[in-house]
């Protein structure tokens, strides 16, 4: 059967199945809750107490937001003179881990790689090819690697870091969806990607040269593994694996998956947990950036209520770091591993410690996927909350949110151009 | 809509009421498609709208509405499907009252579709259930799971292998027991 006839059937049933009855009492019960309590307030309330409490406070305090005001101005000041700093001396390649300066960030939009000054400046399509996305700059930040479509097959092509030159790298194997809804990712010197492409109906890794030579497929072919993310000390790739079939017993509204490790060269497969739950259970692993320790944040749990976990490779030991009432997902470290972000079901992005601790809110103005700045204090997401839009947010909220449209249909993954310091 | 939902952010029973009654239905058929249980379904309605009613004057944006009570929604279907499993309870088969069949899928077919769907996780039916079914585009699904539209586009994409796998499973079964039973 097609995939169309399938979905035709389904839309079928779903026609006959999703009857649109309201059931007696429903709303009557609604409205006997509804007609006496009250409603949370919004931003416009909050805002008439803040200005009351601002009101009642002492003199001295109702200067505050002068200074505040002055403080971003000068932060802003601070950011574009680095900015500008970075973009004059930039030539030499950036060091794969730690903090580094500010360079691009790219992203899709209308099925092109765009990239931009974190500032909203200088926005430029970078591709020509059919139905680009989800670019990821290489580590040292002279190279981006993205997908696209030639020859009416998706395709991975590595570019110079300003779009010229794209050479593709997985001729031949098929990329499907699941595949491109994980970046490729680099090895730590820059000289190697790994991704993952169809192999027959599983989904394996493979690990090409940039230049498109020696491309070897690696691991266990009874898996099917995606989210490959390479280890800081270049020694090992991480991976998502599920066996369909076992997914397929684990019974109804559970999946069934694991967190494995592999040698670059296919050799020493290893599986460090394993579990059943939401779909996003153990999905884009994300390495500390630190080569001399090997840990890894994924989320774990339920649909309604996942949790940020770490795992510490050296130890075999996994903690749950987040334990909030709201599902937690889309773990991301800092540039220096000194924080760890993700985003809460209630549209909040929450910023700790790596151990979980001191947990920050911040506004809700970019809501998940986060890709922290090299220099550690903006964080690069997208968020939906008016219309699809990436943005730059700072991290201690002292300049505004720098917003940019993105109405295409394939937006898939952004990242940001490390440059040397 | 627009003038409805302002006036429901500024306390007026009436207009959010007005709202509920032209929502509920759509909620419902929703919710009982995620969730296959009509009971779950309308705890999940009921939970939705009186969290609605709660949260409206948070809302910054009167236009994205619709999208906002899904999002409520859809969290409103996890949590009925977690507390449903901390219970033990299993989850009951929904009895479907089917129309005339068409010419183009018969009951069994439905059956069929119905068994495979009530095999995949709570999110591969809410991904179907959000973009086959109430037909919104796949940034606007996005938004509502919280997921980028990359995660979307693979999850529809995963859930369709779910559920063909699941038919060809159920197929595979059939033929064992038509051998069984000779």
């Amino acid at each position: 059967m097609s995939s169309n006839d399938l979905d035709r059937q389904l839309v079928g049933w779903f026609a006959s199945a999703g009857v649109e009855h309201v059931p007696d009492g429903l709303l009557d019960d609604v409205y006997a809750v509804t007609r006496r309590s009250g409603q949370r307030r919004g931003p416009l309330g909050r805002l008439v107490t803040a200005a009351a409490t601002w009101w009642r406070a002492p003199a001295i305090m109702r200067m505050a937001p002068r200074h505040v005001f002055y403080l971003a101005v000068i932060a802003l000041l601070v950011v574009a003179a680095a900015v500008a700093i970075a973009s004059v001396g930039g030539r030499r390649p950036a060091p794969p881990f730690g903090l580094a300066a500010n360079g691009l960030i790219a992203f899709d939009r209308d099925g092109a790689i765009v990239i931009a000054r974190p500032d909203g400046t200088e926005v430029s399509q970078i591709t020509t090819v059919v139905d680009a996305s989800g670019p990821v700059f290489a580590p040292d930040g002279t190279r981006l690697a993205f997908y696209g479509t030639v020859d009416g097959a998706s395709t991975i092509l590595v570019a110079q870091a300003d779009g010229r030159d794209p050479i593709p790298v997985s001729t031949g194997i098929e990329i499907d969806d699941l595949a491109m809804d994980t970046p490729m990712s680099w090895s730590p010197d820059s000289q190697r990607i790994v991704f993952s492409g169809l192999a027959g109906e599983q989904r394996q890794l493979y690990v090409a040269n940039v230049d498109g030579t020696d491309t070897q497929a690696i691991g266990d072919r009874e898996l099917s593994t995606i989210d490959p993310a390479w280890s800081p000390d270049g020694a090992w790739i991480a991976f998502h694996g599920f066996d369909p079939a076992e997914d397929a017993a684990a019974g109804e509204y559970r999946t069934t998956a694991g967190l494995y490790l592999i040698r670059p060269d296919g050799r020493d497969q290893t599986l460090l947990v394993k579990g059943d739950g939401g779909d996003f259970i153990y999905r884009k692993p994300q390495w500390l950036p630190d080569p001399e320790r090997s840990v890894l944040a994924y989320a774990v749990g339920e649909p309604s209520a996942y949790d940020i976990a770490v795992f510490d490779v050296d130890s075999v030991t996994e903690t749950v770091i987040s334990e909030e009432p709201a599902a937690e997902l889309w773990p991301a470290w800092a540039p220096d591993g000194s924080a760890l972000t993700w985003a809460a079901s209630d549209g909040r992005i929450r910023v700790a410690r790596p151990d979980g601790t001191m947990v920050r809110a911040l506004s809700p103005d970019v809501d998940y996927e986060l890709v922290w700045s090299p220099d550690g204090k903006f964080l690069l997401g997208w968020t939906s909350e008016k219309r699809s839009e990436m943005a730059v947010m700072s991290i201690d909220e002292s300049s505004p949110t720098v917003l940019f449209p993105v109405r295409g249909r394939s937006l898939s993954h952004w990242s940001w151009q490390r440059r040397a310091p | 809509m627009r003038d409805q939902v302002i006036r429901a952010q500024n306390g007026d029973h009436e207009a959010f009421e007005q709202l509920a009654a032209a929502m509920a239905g759509r909620l419902v058929g929703t919710a009982t498609l995620i969730l296959r249980d009509s009971d779950a379904a309308r705890d999940a309605v009921q939970e939705t709208l009186i969290e609605v009613w709660r949260s409206l004057p948070t809302l910054r944006d009167p236009a994205a509405f619709e999208a906002w009570v899904h999002r409520i929604l859809v969290r409103a279907c996890y949590s009925a499907v977690r507390s449903n499993r901390r219970r033990a309870v299993e989850v009951r088969q929904l009895d479907i009252d089917v129309p005339n069949p068409s010419d183009e899928q018969s009951i069994d077919d439905r059956d069929r579709i119905e068994r495979a769907f009530r095999r995949l996780t709570t999110e591969q039916r809410t991904a179907l259930v959000l973009h086959h079914h109430l037909g919104l585009p796949l940034a606007e699904s996005a938004g509502i799971l919280q997921i980028p539209v990359g995660t979307m586009k693979s999850r529809l994409n995963r859930a369709t292998e779910a559920l063909r796998a699941a038919l060809d499973a159920d197929e595979r079964e059939g033929a064992a027991l038509m051998g069984w039973t000779g």
